[in-house]
């Protein structure tokens, strides 16, 4: 099992350098650059910028220097925020993707485990279909949809909520919600899928047998088991929250990563676009390392499969 | 089936309910600023510095303009008029090449320290220093020298025409007669910093310092920095230093960075007092219910085409003239942009009592198939395939198809077809003149025609459309040389009748300002150049009004 991890833990750094690198050449090859704006920057002053960045070095030079950098920690200065390092940049934007991707995740749990308990419960009747074409439709709706729709009725149209912006405690909620009405709508099919497995399961009959009330077999015998699909789907969902949070933050205008990540590629901030992707990456990766630690925790036979490579 | 849904409803009621009661009830966002005198403004893109040596773009400008003050200062409601900033008063000799700068003895920095002469030789050394890289510094090319020593052709600063006569006098002198000298000097390139701090956090030319940091950062305008958020809001109050402070009323400006289409969202929902642009759809009906929210004021910038004229089909002058003339401006602004634009005939747009472009160019489709056949076409089908290139917005798409359709219509064109590209891409697409028509925009930086004309100029690094004339140059540097104002805006108007007779540019309107403002902003006054000096805006609660529900 120890070597299983620290196999995996490997192939994630890999991953992350590979990932660093491949955006490294790519925001490069891009055409234009930092320097270019809309009234020209005479040429001779668009090199000593270049120069004072490094930018006039060779791109791998700049490479071997960016990657020694960031395993230092140091993500370099952001071209487009003077004065800012990528590193104040992204510890400004990341507690409020993080904020509003766990709202998003709360609200999610918070509607889909309801909604797949009740669907589960009258399976196959009209409640049932109702609602599971109704996490259908959350499924289907992008959030470039729903974030305007939510912001406009609940924020402008009843006043609840500010519509847009980043400023009153509660401005949390319409992007948190935004975000969650997807995950929402999966959790619900998958905690309904995941509790149908164990209602057919003969310990379930044999409490009906005796006489057990419907609702405690559902909450003493059969939520555990049959949340499981969905404890496991938190890795991701939780890495999807906060990665996918950009068009979320552009609608609402929160000073969120996935803002950063936008202006500093729309700018070529090139510190700044391999800051924010790193950090996503690390994000992504340190969740998937735990997903695959608690798979192999809760699942005997992923332990088991383990076992040849110690013989 | 009624349990299930009750129990939804309650689910989703138990859910939003405590939120929405924390949310709403109170005043809004905008009703409590205003009591608090805070002045919550949607500012386009995020700054890229607030350093004035840094700088270029408008948002960008419109807080230094808060934090900082030239040797002169805007007028609150007159463009052409330059009130006293750090100067007092200021006179120059006889051929407006020398210019002295009287400094009120009363000027002070945002920490206390007396605002000197030595501080703008200070500020006109560093950005014309070419190790600080400043992307702005050609605005000082003005003074003698300035030029040479930007581009390592002197080594000594000395030689350059700014002195500091006394702690209070400073004294410019100019590369040629610059009679309106005064109205550059409230260019954010012309305002002083503060020598002690720049140099507390790095060296003199150090582009990537703390010094602009909250806290740090030290100006001498009617207000300083208070913080700063990227991608949230910069937050200015006002300098206990100033030497008018009197004049000052607003406690906070908030500058937010927002979307066109979210700050219209934002000031629904009053969030913000002003948005900087709104989407243009949604100005006829603005206009037509409420049309005392609304403002359409014309704005000193000209919307136009590039032609690449090292290039066929549009290096033929009689097809570019052709589909000048082609061009129904009229019907563009009323269909298309909406924002009561004006229809521009030539390039420079007229100043109000200045001066007057030549505008040859109105729709004329009979003119326009005349000089197609003079271009050596027949027919319209016979023009080969061009493109115009933009970059990707959908206002420049809506008006490229316009345009597209008015060739077809009136000269039969078939050939033309339209692309997009992302915004830096496009910029290098243009510069490297890979394109054939390409859309541009351009927004002046003083109230002066040059600041139009002199991108045309041979090699202008604006230029991009490979024209050049010889004459046109010669003009523009005689221009300069004018004993009168009349004189020197008569050569002007000639350099201006050659770029419209050899037409590397296709004209299409003057800008307007379009944008959302809410009653209780006081004083907020049309301006060609749309620089508004904070210290004179108030802010006073109006009476409730229909449009905003909360």
């Amino acid at each position: 099992m120890f070597r299983f991890l620290l196999n995996r833990l490997l192939q994630s750094i890999v991953a992350l350098i590979a990932i660093i690198s491949i955006t490294f050449f790519l925001a490069r090859a891009a055409p234009g650059g930092p320097f270019l704006e809309e009234k020209a920057i005479p040429p001779h002053i668009v090199k000593q910028m270049e120069a004072y960045y490094g930018l006039d070095k060779p791109l791998p030079v700049q490479w071997l220097t960016y990657m020694g950098n960031f395993i230092q920690g140091d993500l370099g200065p952001s071209f487009g925020n003077k004065g800012y390092t990528v590193n104040e940049v992204i510890a400004q934007g990341l507690p409020v993707s993080l904020t509003i991707g766990l709202g998003g995740l709360l609200i999610a749990l918070g509607i889909g485990v309801p909604i797949g308990i009740i669907a589960a419960a009258r399976q196959n009747q009209f409640a049932d279909y109702s609602l599971m074409s109704l996490a259908m439709m959350g499924i289907c709706l992008p959030t470039f949809v729903t974030g305007p729709l939510l912001s406009i009725y609940l924020g402008i149209k009843f006043g609840w909520f500010n519509a847009t912006g980043w400023n009153e405690p509660s401005d949390w909620f319409l992007p948190s919600l935004t975000l969650g009405v997807f995950y929402a709508a999966y959790i619900a099919r998958l905690s309904r899928g995941g509790i149908l497995d164990i209602l057919r399961q003969d310990y379930v009959r044999t409490a009906r047998a005796k006489g057990v009330p419907e609702w405690r077999i559902m909450v003493r015998h059969t939520l555990r088991g049959g949340l499981l699909p969905v404890v496991i789907y938190l890795g991701p969902a939780i890495s999807g929250l906060i990665s996918g949070s950009f068009i979320v933050e552009n609608i609402f205008e929160l000073p969120g990563l996935g803002t950063h990540f936008i202006v500093a590629t729309t700018n070529r901030d090139y510190t700044l676009i391999l800051g924010t992707v790193a950090v996503y990456a690390v994000l992504i990766l340190t969740m998937n390392f735990l997903v695959d630690i608690a798979q192999v925790y809760l699942n005997p036979r992923l332990r088991s499969s383990t076992a040849p490579e110690k013989a | 089936m009624k349990r299930v849904l009750s129990t939804f409803l309650r689910l989703l009621l138990t859910v939003t309910l405590p939120c929405a009661l924390l949310a709403c009830g109170g005043p809004s966002p905008v009703e409590e600023a205003t009591a608090n005198n805070v002045l919550l403004l949607g500012n386009g893109a995020e700054p890229k510095a607030l350093d004035p040596h840094l700088v270029s773009s408008v948002g960008d400008s419109n807080i230094l303009l808060s934090l900082f003050e030239g040797l002169c200062a805007f007028h609150p409601s007159d463009d052409n008029m330059s009130i006293p900033g750090a100067a007092e008063s200021w006179e120059s000799n006889e051929d407006y090449t020398v210019w002295t700068f009287h400094l009120r003895k009363n000027g002070r920095w945002s920490n206390g320290d007396p605002v000197t002469a030595h501080d703008f030789v200070y500020a006109y050394e560093r950005i014309l220093t070419p190790a600080m890289g400043s992307p702005y510094s050609s605005m000082l090319y003005f003074l003698k020298n300035g030029a040479k020593f930007n581009q390592e052709e002197i080594d000594s600063f000395d030689e350059v025409g700014v002195k500091a006569l006394d702690d209070y006098t400073l004294e410019c002198t100019l590369e040629q007669p610059t009679a309106f000298f005064p109205e550059l000097t409230k260019h954010t390139t012309y305002y002083p910093v503060h020598r002690a701090t720049i140099e507390k956090f790095g060296s003199m030319t150090d582009q990537f310092t703390k010094w602009q940091r909250p806290g740090n950062h030290v100006s001498n305008g009617a207000f300083k920095l208070k913080s700063w958020w990227i991608n949230h809001s910069v937050v200015v109050e006002p300098n206990p230093y100033y030497w008018d402070k009197d004049t000052v009323t607003l406690k906070e400006i908030h500058f937010i960075p927002m979307t066109e289409f979210t700050e219209e969202r934002a000031f629904r929902a009053e969030q913000l007092h002003y948005t900087y642009a709104m989407p243009s759809n949604l100005i006829p009906w603005y206009g037509e219910h409420y049309p005392d929210l609304v403002r359409r004021e014309p704005y000193y910038g000209s919307y136009f085409y590039r032609y690449n004229t090292t290039k066929p089909p549009l290096d033929n002058l009689k097809l570019r003239q052709a589909l000048a003339y082609a061009i129904d401006r009229n019907a563009i602004i009323d269909n298309v942009t909406l924002g009561n634009q004006t229809p521009a005939g030539g390039f420079t747009p007229p100043t109000p009592g200045g001066y007057q472009p030549p505008t040859p160019y109105s729709f004329d489709p009979e003119k326009a198939r005349q000089l197609l056949q003079e271009a050596g076409y027949a027919d319209g089908g016979e023009v080969p395939e061009f493109e115009i290139l933009m970059n990707t917005h959908e206002s420049h798409r809506a008006i490229a198809e316009a345009i597209q359709d008015m060739w077809r219509k009136h000269l039969g064109l078939t050939n033309v077809s339209i692309a997009n590209q992302e915004w830096k891409v496009f910029q290098s697409t243009i510069i490297e003149m890979k394109y054939d028509v390409g859309r541009a925009g351009w927004i002046g930086d003083y109230m002066d025609p040059t600041t139009f004309l002199d991108m045309w100029r041979t090699d202008d690094s604006n230029n991009n459309t490979g024209w050049s004339n010889p004459d046109y140059d010669r003009y523009l540097k005689e221009a300069a040389l004018e004993p009168t104002p009349e004189a020197r805006l008569a050569k002007l108007h000639a350099a201006e009748e050659i770029l419209m007779a050899e037409l590397p540019v296709l004209p299409i309107y003057w800008y307007t300002r379009n944008y959302l403002i809410h009653p209780d902003v006081q004083n907020w006054n049309p301006l060609l150049l749309d620089h508004h000096n904070y210290k004179f805006i108030h802010l006073k609660a109006a009476p409730p009004h229909p449009f905003f529900k909360r």
